[in-house]
């Protein structure tokens, strides 16, 4: 089948933003990830222009996303968005401008970190057997998705037009007892924040972590998880309809079709 | 009072799954935002009658979707499948149209007042699409005026630009205004004069997830004489509302003349049949435009819509919904006065929708509330959808209505427990 055209712009932001930020979740999850940020600090400032400059800080135990410019220690550039989705899809490579002497970091821990995620997020039947995999790819599926839906609606061009029609509130994605997030719409633009929802108006909530596996993976198709109902839909319903329209480009970005 | 409960209907909507897209698609699926929480709903019906239905589990539900309109006299109506079976004896889809096709035009003419022809599809879609294709057959033009938030099928016109399926060019000659607002209109007018062929609204306001708007006084009649001035044809889309408000027609009942009126739902309770009715200076242009389906001619559907319409004349179907409705609609507000609820009613009570607005002056704009309440109604028997207006049907008698209040009072008191929680205030 012909694929669905990908907005390169959008992909770019999609990988700074969303698959960046996901990494933040990772030390949690993950006990090699969370040996590899035990060390020292290190910034790494993403720059290309006409998509996004975010930095991703990583030591003391953590990794933190940070989005614009700021101190870094080391500096990778990206002249056009298609050369960070290159990288991303490992076809490329960024311009360094900043940290030559840190290259090793880059090509050491800093891609074993990477590669853990793409071990998170890229199951095998074999992988998925065991428990705590599953559930650690459901969660980190679940970032990355929520993360990367904010970033088509405020850039794809038929997710702007969703995002348009979005009143402003708050909707809470998440799994029942367990982990959320909280898609913030304001003025037509989407962003994602961890903590608690100032005006919740909606919410979109999986019965079980494994509902929500199943669906983030494309095992279980979500309206078949609404009517058994494992995925629940609460409150202003033109938030959440809206809301799913950009939903549905997500598989296009995340490379999932 | 008995809680229902689903173990049928999960059961077969595992199999649906297996084999259908969605498992239920479209707006009887679980996943339209119509049914909330979902587990209060029924999945599958087994039999239904009157006002009635059955679902697989054995729990009856009174009906005020009324199957999403069709269902006008009642489920079974016996009047109008004696005529059924009258003409599935003779015969149904055959190379040449049986005369319930011309009966059935004869009928229509005589019965909605704007109507000098009638032409015959399945779906209201069908007859809104053809509508605008006549008005374009006729007018030459390409534009298509609209009312924001108006429903008027599923064909790509009628959705929205970044829509699954739908590109810009399928909305590019669509230009939306507020409805009931005159002076939108005539901007609108005055920025496209002559390029609008077609000015589409449904005869009142009511779209889902908003209070419906019935016409501010005079509007129509300004509408109808800029339209006329302007060469726009003006295309009435009764398929939700036709024969609830007035069996002459929605037009006639708020006091102006449609050139082209669409119908479906209630026009032969519930066997499959459209019409798209018009003026004699359209009737040319309707013949000109190549528009037909396998079914669209098929004969027991027309002698269902006779005898329907035969009927709804006889008893004034639009006189007794909108008294059902009146009674019903009052009360469900009175039962919910009484509990501390601000049951808000609009539209018109033979198709009315509701929202629970606020606990004890506390707003619920998220309608957390409403879904609570509508979820317990549910439970209980009596059918609600949360977002979508419902239906009245002539069958519905003072014990139903009677029976829904004291479901709804103790839905009420229900949710009273726990309303302060549920609104998080």
């Amino acid at each position: 089948m012909t694929e669905v055209p990908v907005d390169q712009i959008t992909l770019a932001r999609v990988n700074l933003n969303a698959i960046l930020r996901t990494l933040e979740k990772l030390p949690e999850l993950d006990e090699t990830t969370a040996a590899l940020v035990e060390g020292g600090q290190e910034t790494i400032q993403f720059t290309a222009p006409r998509a996004a400059t975010v930095r991703l800080a990583i030591g003391g135990g953590k990794i933190t996303h940070h989005r614009g410019r700021g101190p870094n220690t080391i500096h990778l550039t990206f002249p056009a968005p298609s050369m960070v989705n290159a990288m991303f899809d490992g076809t490329g490579n960024p311009v360094p401008v900043k940290g030559f002497r840190k290259l090793d970091y880059l090509k050491g821990p800093f891609t074993d970190i990477t590669d853990r995620l793409s071990y998170f997020l890229k199951p095998t039947d074999e992988l998925l057997a065991d428990d705590a995999y599953r559930d650690a790819n459901a969660i980190l599926t679940l970032y990355v998705a929520v993360y990367a839906l904010a970033e088509i609606a405020n850039s794809d061009p038929k997710g702007k037009l969703s995002a348009e029609r979005m009143a402003d509130g708050d909707i809470v994605i998440g799994i029942e007892g367990g982990e959320s997030l909280t898609l913030v719409a304001r003025g037509g633009k989407l962003s994602v924040t961890t903590e608690a929802p100032t005006n919740k108006r909606a919410s979109m909530i999986f019965a079980t972590l494994e509902a929500a596996g199943a669906v983030l993976r494309g095992e279980m198709a979500s309206y078949t998880a609404i009517g058994r109902d494992l995925l629940k839909l609460s409150g202003y319903v033109p938030l959440l309809d809206n809301m799913n329209k950009i939903l549905g480009l997500v598989p296009v970005y995340l490379g999932e079709e | 009072m008995h809680i229902n409960s689903y173990t049928h209907s999960a059961e077969w909507f595992e199999r649906a799954t297996e084999v259908i897209p969605g498992g239920i698609y479209g707006h009887l699926g679980p996943a339209e935002g119509c049914f909330m929480p979902v587990s209060a709903y029924p999945l599958f019906s087994e039999r239904a009658d009157g006002a009635y239905f059955w679902d697989v589990d054995g729990n009856r539900f009174i009906d005020y979707m009324c199957a999403y309109g069709p269902n006008i006299l009642g489920y079974n109506d016996p009047d109008v499948d004696a005529a059924v079976a009258a003409q599935m004896k003779r015969a149904n889809v055959v190379v040449t149209p049986s005369t319930q096709l011309v009966e059935l035009a004869e009928l229509m003419v005589d019965t909605i007042a704007m109507a000098d022809w009638a032409f015959f599809a399945k779906n209201g879609g069908d007859t809104t699409t053809f509508a605008i294709m006549v008005a374009r057959a006729a007018t030459g033009r390409d534009k298509i005026l609209l009312h924001k938030g108006g429903y008027h099928g599923v064909a790509g016109w009628t959705q929205k630009d970044g829509y699954p399926g739908v590109t810009s060019a399928d909305v590019s000659n669509n230009i939306y205004v507020d409805f009931g607002d005159i002076n939108a209109v005539k901007a609108a007018v005055a920025e496209h004069r002559g390029e609008i062929a077609c000015f589409m609204s449904t005869p009142y306001h009511h779209p889902v997830f908003e209070d419906n708007q019935v016409p501010p006084e005079g509007y129509w009649q300004q509408v109808r004489e800029i339209c006329t001035q302007e060469g726009i044809v003006l295309a009435i889309d009764d398929v939700r509302a036709g024969f609830r408000l007035d069996v002459a027609g929605s037009d006639h009942y708020y006091g102006f003349k449609a050139d082209l009126s669409c119908y479906c739902k209630a026009l032969a309770n519930g066997w499959n049949i459209s019409a798209l009715c018009g003026t004699d200076e359209l009737k040319d242009a309707a013949a000109s435009v190549m528009y037909t389906g396998s079914y669209w001619l098929s004969a027991v559907p027309m002698a269902a819509a006779q005898a329907c319409i035969t009927k709804m004349r006889e008893i004034d179907s639009a006189a007794t919904c909108l008294a059902t409705g009146t009674k019903l609609t009052t009360g469900l507000a009175e039962r919910g006065a009484a509990h501390g609820f601000d049951l808000v009613i609009s539209g018109e009570p033979s198709m009315w929708f509701m929202r629970t607005a606020s606990f004890e002056g506390i707003d619920d704009p998220n309608y957390v509330l409403h879904q609570a309440w509508v979820a317990e109604c549910v439970k209980r028997g009596v059918f609600f959808t949360n977002h979508h207006n419902l239906f009245i049907n002539t069958a519905m008698t003072d014990d139903d209505v009677q029976f829904t209040l004291d479901v709804a009072d103790e839905a009420f008191r229900v949710v009273r427990s726990n309303a302060r929680n549920l609104i998080g205030k």
